[in-house]
């Protein structure tokens, strides 16, 4: 989990604020503990439970980049196409879970709340109840979320029911229930971060409530934590931090210094550290020691506020140790920082509104799902980059900035959903048109009427070949000769009946050949009509034999064309339908982009407004800190004189 | 004067961290752009709508599931080896390419299992070569190429590339897995 890009100070700086409120994130745990709960579940499947383990994992894969987005269509797609029974109420488990990670509320409840049922194995009731306790957290529904905490039995992973523990105490502390919420405190087991977390936020809002000792004694308990792990070491600054200022505002600025000077000289804190320190110093009346952290910190970007205090700290603690003409200097040192500094904020502000801050903040890359390549525009030598880290540091312009990157983000990927569509209906054409080809090749036509007229003919012997074994026709089965022959023969017959119509003409003799060669002739095919039969009949076999495998041919071409119809057809009004929706889609996005560019815009306008009142006072200060040492020292001038 | 000016300095600065902290409900923003979380969660659901129903769509256009391959990635190794790219050969055409960045390398050692193809194939033999480029233990440079050969019928295909680990080996072994 430690593995942020620590090169990338804005990852950094989002990671912090995400551990803040997550310690650790959420983003990779979304599915840690389900591997058990999903083995128990295996079921008889259409997809054989190695084919779903790999559906299963391919989410997962996203899962623990935190790519919520790409992991729920993974899910859903699983779903939709194939869903992965074999894992019981494991995929369902982690779909709720996923769709509360992408903030989706309303499918996060559906999804889950059918697995709180008694019916449910208890490990994934219990994770489910995790779940929807921290969505109703998050959504500011406390009595549900604390319902939901009651509800969860022990089957969660130790890391689990610290996280829950720490909710309860989030809950308790927002709605000042401080007794109950130091009571659960004590439920954590072994010292974890969750647990960290918990007490410094408690001690926070203590110190906010006015109940100075409980808050001081939790926030020291994490301002001596012994760790090297980054991130607790950046709540060990806070919680000194905070420490040391409620001391100094209690008046105990012996005890302030401590807690100070145990911050890190580097870290995100140090510069308040530096002024918290010298102001401790100089409560004691121990101006040169709080001139220390002070001429340390005036030298760091004017842009901070503690800087800014730092830089009218000095030159009044040189009129403490009467290093007057020091003083003056410094005081007009200063005046030139706030005159400089306002001339920037002058034209960062004129830049805001015109919209060219936006253009600057607007990230190079914005097909990365995560963000994490994206960079801050100080990086990139902007200008406006040194007031962006400061705004970037608050949580309001953070979520907005968040929300921004996101919706880049989709309209990216609904933009790929636009080129990818447009080039599909291309091919849609391109294979309606190849089937139409197809469709009316001369070619082909023509070999399926010459296989259809066959099979006309075919057809018509067969019954023939039928009619002559029913009517023993064996004169039909007279070959080709032998049909010649009676032609003739009938032909004689005519001519014998016509002659022997004439009295004077004797035909007696010829119509007994007649007779006689037509009878054998008869005679001869009747003779052989088993074997002249079964010739008929082996012939038409083959035919059909052949005509058989012409079928088969044209049968595969019109499987080949059915595909092919198949391949565009259907298509066509489902891709239409999808153009329409990402049109829509993109519609909205662009508004919504535009929209969250004013909103971010305004932010920027109000913040640097703010920074600019502050310096602003600041100068007046230091002004008015002149003039009075001016005229202290002209008046010991006087009186020298 | 300065008394004054640190009480105040002080409560400025204990509030400024104050709303730092673990604050992870979103109440409403008042004001003209009040209504833009709402907005935004409900572009992302739609959004995420979209996604899901193209994709399905997409598979079933340039993959029905009569020639539908598909090939994933799993890894069951120790953190000592980290694997740098792969490319995947079906038929001798490259079909996929990825170079792993750390994060989804972690995720693929952690059990994840990304899809380096799907698409379309007819019924018959194919092969399938897989190149990986990485380094193992020690920083070693390692390279890997996989070749198998794989029926593909009339019903999906799912095919998976293992990377494992064997005892007796220092490099990690890759073979092909051909689910039925």
């Amino acid at each position: 989990m430690s593995n942020v890009n620590q090169s990338n100070p804005a990852c950094s700086a989002r990671k912090r604020r995400f551990i803040a409120r997550w310690p650790l994130g959420t983003a990779a745990t979304v599915v840690v503990g389900l591997a058990g709960c999903v083995a128990a579940h295996a079921t008889q499947e259409p997809l054989s439970p190695g084919v779903q383990r790999l559906f299963f994992n391919e989410s997962i894969f996203y899962v623990y980049q935190e790519k919520y987005f790409s992991a729920l269509t993974s899910a859903e797609v699983s779903e939709k196409r194939h869903p992965l029974t074999s894992y019981g109420d494991g995929a369902k488990l982690l779909h709720g879970g996923l769709a509360v990670a992408y903030g989706n509320r309303a499918d996060a409840e559906h999804i889950l709340q059918p697995l709180t049922t008694t019916e449910t194995v208890e490990k994934t009731r219990d994770q489910a109840w995790f779940y929807l306790a921290r969505m109703y957290y998050q959504r500011g529904d406390l009595t549900l979320a604390e319902n939901a905490i009651a509800q969860i039995g022990n089957t969660l992973s130790k890391r689990r029911q610290a996280e829950s523990l720490n909710l309860l105490v989030g809950i308790y502390t927002q709605q000042g229930r401080f007794e109950e919420a130091l009571k659960a405190l004590k439920r954590f087991r072994g010292n974890t971060e969750w647990e960290s977390y918990a007490r410094f936020n408690l001690g926070i809002e203590l110190l906010r409530a006015g109940e100075t000792r409980p808050g001081e004694q939790l926030l020291a308990t994490i301002g001596s934590l012994k760790t090297t792990n980054p991130e607790m070491v950046a709540l060990r600054d806070r919680a000194n931090l905070a420490l040391g200022f409620s001391l100094m505002r209690g008046q105990s600025p012996n005890r302030a210094v401590k807690y100070f000077e145990q911050l890190r000289l580097s870290g995100p804190f140090s510069n308040e550290a530096l002024l918290g320190l010298g102001w401790s110093r100089s409560a004691r009346d121990q101006w040169r020691q709080a001139l220390v952290p002070w001429m340390e910190l005036k030298n760091r970007d004017t842009i901070d506020p503690a800087v800014q205090e730092a830089m009218i700290a000095v030159p009044y603690g040189l009129e403490r140790i009467k290093a007057y003409d020091l003083a003056v200097d410094h005081y007009k040192d200063a005046i030139a920082a706030f005159d400089r500094e306002l001339g920037e904020l002058e034209t960062v502000l004129s830049g805001a509104h015109s919209g060219g801050f936006m253009g600057a903040m607007r990230p190079d890359m914005v097909n990365d799902e995560r963000g994490w390549n994206w960079r801050p525009v100080e990086l990139e030598g902007v200008e406006a980059g040194r007031y962006l880290r400061h705004l970037l540091a608050g949580e309001a312009f953070h979520r907005a900035f968040e929300d921004y990157r996101t919706l880049l983000y989709l309209e990216h990927v609904v933009n790929t959903w636009e080129l990818k569509v447009a080039s599909y209906s291309d091919i849609i054409a391109i294979r309606r048109a190849n089937y139409q080809a197809l469709v009316n090749d001369a070619e082909r036509l023509s070999q399926v009427k010459k296989l259809e007229d066959a099979k006309t003919k075919y057809y018509s012997l067969q019954r023939e070949l039928e009619r002559v074994a029913r009517d023993k026709d064996a004169l039909a089965l007279a070959d080709a000769s032998e049909a010649t022959v009676m032609k003739r023969l009938q032909g004689i017959e005519r001519q014998i009946a016509q002659l022997d119509r004439q009295p004077a003409v004797d035909v007696k003799l010829q119509r007994n050949k007649y007779r006689l060669i037509s009878g054998m002739m008869q005679w001869n095919i009747t003779r052989d009509y088993a074997v002249r039969m079964w010739d008929a009949k082996s012939s038409l076999e083959e035919v059909g034999a052949a005509l058989e495998v012409s079928e088969k041919g044209k049968a595969a071409m019109d499987s080949a064309l059915a595909q092919a119809r198949g391949s565009f057809e259907g298509f066509e009004p489902r891709f239409t339908e999808a153009q329409r929706s990402v049109t829509s889609v993109k519609t909205r996005l662009q508004t919504a982009i535009a929209r969250q560019e004013d909103h971010l815009q305004q932010l920027a306008i109000e913040e640097l407004e703010l920074q600019r009142l502050q310096i602003e006072q600041q100068r007046a200060r230091a002004r008015f800190s002149l003039a009075r040492l001016y005229d202290k020292l002209s008046g010991q001038e006087g009186a020298r004189k | 004067m300065h008394i004054s000016k640190l009480t105040l300095a002080t409560l400025c600065l204990l509030a400024a961290i104050a709303t730092t902290q673990a604050q992870d409900t979103t109440p409403a923003q008042p004001g003209q752009y009040g209504d833009l979380p709402a907005q935004i969660q409900s572009l992302k659901n739609d959004v995420l709508e979209l996604n899901r129903n193209l994709t399905v769509l997409e598979k079933d256009f340039l993959a029905p599931a009569s020639t539908r391959v598909t090939v994933f990635l799993s890894m069951d190794t120790n953190e000592t080896f980290d694997l740098g790219s792969v490319e995947l050969r079906l038929n001798n055409k490259v079909v996929a390419t990825h170079l792993y960045t750390e994060r989804e390398l972690r995720a693929l050692q952690r059990g994840g299992a990304p899809r380096l193809f799907e698409g379309a194939l007819p019924p018959g033999e194919h092969e399938l070569v897989a190149y990986f480029r990485g380094a193992g233990e020690d920083n070693r440079d390692y390279r890997r190429g996989l070749t198998k050969s794989f029926e593909k019928g009339t019903r999906p295909q799912y095919l998976e590339i293992q990377i494992f680990n064997v005892k007796t080996k220092r490099q990690p072994e890759i073979d092909l897995k051909v689910w039925e």
